[in-house]
């Protein structure tokens, strides 16, 4: 299997801030690979050493075979990259957007253009303004710009921020079939069903790469598992959870508590309950969110 | 729990420039239950909201609170609309003296809030240099200052990471548990399947509502059962024609 990216304990400094340190990862070749964590992990500081955006301050990378200090070049004419903030111009229409971008890489091919296009759905839209766009068809158009070229990396930093499902899942839905056309794709974003779409994921927290694998690697990893309980009056049943463990949530009138290791607090849920009607008590998965507060803070707390 | 309903809307009928926002809506949300409606863009969920709060007048039907129970609502809009140029505190302030709030009470509830909030040591900074987890938490404790029975929460957790998120959802639950009547508009399921009932709105018209296992019979997930409706909507006769 061929690699798109590899970093060797790649990090980057801001003054005396580290913004990421000491990550080491790979990406293959037609892998849709996600970069989750919290607001100011790193993910997008990383994804601009890979871009060949910043210069990297400690270790070394490469992307599509290319260095990512010295062939900073050769790697913008590669990629695509779609940035948080918006890229396009917003007095112009989609398709001069579409048609400057196309020009700048100098593509001529203008059926592939208009392929890329109709497969974002955005043939109804093409003429108009970009500013007066919902934003998932703002978010549509950043994205046809950023694969007028044929791409072999995709870099899109929180392509669905703000954008509703029905979008939503047609931008992951053309990323899967890019995907299977050979074409690699590095996505962050902060909604975990949809880091679950992706192949593999890498969790960053504080700079540092806490956890890569599969999604199912790292809800595993996490080690929890999670109790529902149903019970009745549920109010009190969940201030009394609550207070007892303090992870527990509410899910409708169920209560989700979320514990590292087995199902051993099984009795001293019962107990604590007792008086209440206990409905019912089942043990399930945890979520990908649940695994990413998991994750992310047994680092913040090394 | 009584089972008087606080939040209705029936038949209602909401046309921009004659296009149908919100096209004969049904929903009645009992004392103390948590909403969630759930749609995509142009589905209708701000405008329902807004005519809830009172800040639309219905083109037809009727809705509770609406316009007379304006003081019973709190309404936390979608984005950040808070001054970005005054600090959290000054914020909490000026919102706390549009809701008439002397200033005893106004100095007990800003300290009650900030505290909620867990925002107690950025209350001298700017909110504009808060990060958006922090911004959502002030927009929800300014716009409860009032003490209102009911809130409507307008997508208070898009852009924002999954641990603030988390937090925000704790500030959520706080409320709920303690009887506030809620209905949160969202475009994640996982969100609304938090919800005691949801709502699917889709083209201004409510396709099913109910609680999260009526609406997801078999185990499936909340997404699919939205995706199955909408295509069921799409292929139902007597659709095309309908007023738009």
């Amino acid at each position: 299997m061929s690699v798109a990216i590899t970093t060797s304990k790649l990090g980057k400094k801001f003054g005396d801030e580290m913004a990421v340190s000491e990550v080491t990862l790979e990406v293959n070749t037609g892998e849709v690979y996600g970069l989750i964590g919290p607001n100011g992990a790193g993910k997008t500081t990383l994804i601009r050493m890979l871009c060949g955006l910043f210069i990297p301050s400690f270790g070394k990378g490469t992307v599509l075979g290319f260095d990512i200090e010295r062939d900073r070049a050769r790697i913008r004419e590669r990629i695509g990259y779609m940035s948080q903030g918006f890229g396009l111009y917003s007095d112009l229409s989609v398709d001069d957007n579409l048609r400057f971008y196309a020009d700048i890489y100098g593509v001529r091919d203008t059926e592939y253009v208009d392929s890329v296009r109709s497969r974002l759905g955005l043939q109804d839209v093409s003429g108009q303004v970009v500013g007066n766009l919902s934003t998932g068809a703002r978010q549509r158009s950043a994205l046809a710009a950023a694969l007028v070229h044929r791409p072999e990396l995709v870099v899109l930093d929180e392509p669905t921020s703000g954008v509703d499902p029905v979008a939503r899942d047609s931008i992951w839905q053309l990323v899967g079939e890019l995907a299977s056309e050979g074409v690699t794709a590095l996505v962050t974003t902060h909604v975990m069903p949809e880091a679950q779409r992706c192949d593999r994921l890498a969790l960053l927290s504080e700079g540092r790469l806490v956890a890569t694998g599969t999604p199912e690697e790292l809800i595993s990893r996490s080690g929890l598992t999670v109790a529902a309980v149903d019970a009745a009056p549920w109010r009190e049943a969940f201030a009394i959870l609550q207070r007892q463990w303090p992870e527990a949530a509410l899910y409708g009138t169920r209560i989700h508590i979320p514990f590292s290791g087995g199902g051993a607090e099984e009795q001293a849920i019962r107990e604590a309950l007792r008086g209440l009607e206990l409905r019912s008590l089942t043990w399930q998965r945890p979520t990908m969110e649940d695994a990413f507060i998991a994750l992310a803070s047994t680092r913040a707390s090394q | 729990m009584s089972d008087k309903v606080e939040i209705e809307a029936r038949e209602l009928v909401k046309s921009f420039a004659g296009i149908r926002a919100l096209d004969h809506v049904d929903i009645a949300v009992p004392r103390g239950e948590l909403c969630g409606v759930v749609g995509a863009d142009g589905a209708g969920k701000t405008t329902l909201l807004r005519c809830i709060a009172g800040l639309y007048r219905a083109d037809g039907g009727s809705v509770l609170p609406g316009r007379k129970g304006r003081n019973e609502v709190g309404f936390s809009p979608q984005g950040f609309h808070m001054y970005p140029d005054l600090t959290v505190n000054e914020n909490i302030e000026f919102f706390g003296s549009v809701y008439g709030l002397d200033k005893k009470t106004l100095s007990e509830r800003s300290d009650e809030l900030l505290h909620f909030a867990d925002l107690t040591e950025h209350r001298n900074r700017l909110a504009g240099n808060l990060s958006g987890g922090m911004q959502q938490k002030l927009t929800l404790a300014c716009s409860v200052l009032h003490r209102p029975p009911i809130l409507l929460l307008d997508e208070p957790t898009t852009g924002v990471d999954p641990i603030s998120r988390r937090e925000f959802w704790r500030l959520i639950e706080v409320l709920h548990t303690a009887g506030t009547t809620i209905m949160l508009a969202s475009a994640y399921f996982d969100e609304v399947e938090r919800c005691q009932h949801v709502v699917f709105l889709h083209e201004g018209r409510v396709l099913a509502d109910g609680t999260v296992d009526h609406l997801t019979p078999g185990g499936m997930d909340l997404e699919t059962a939205f995706r199955n409706r909408m295509s069921e909507d799409a292929i139902l006769p007597g659709k095309v024609g309908f007023t738009r």
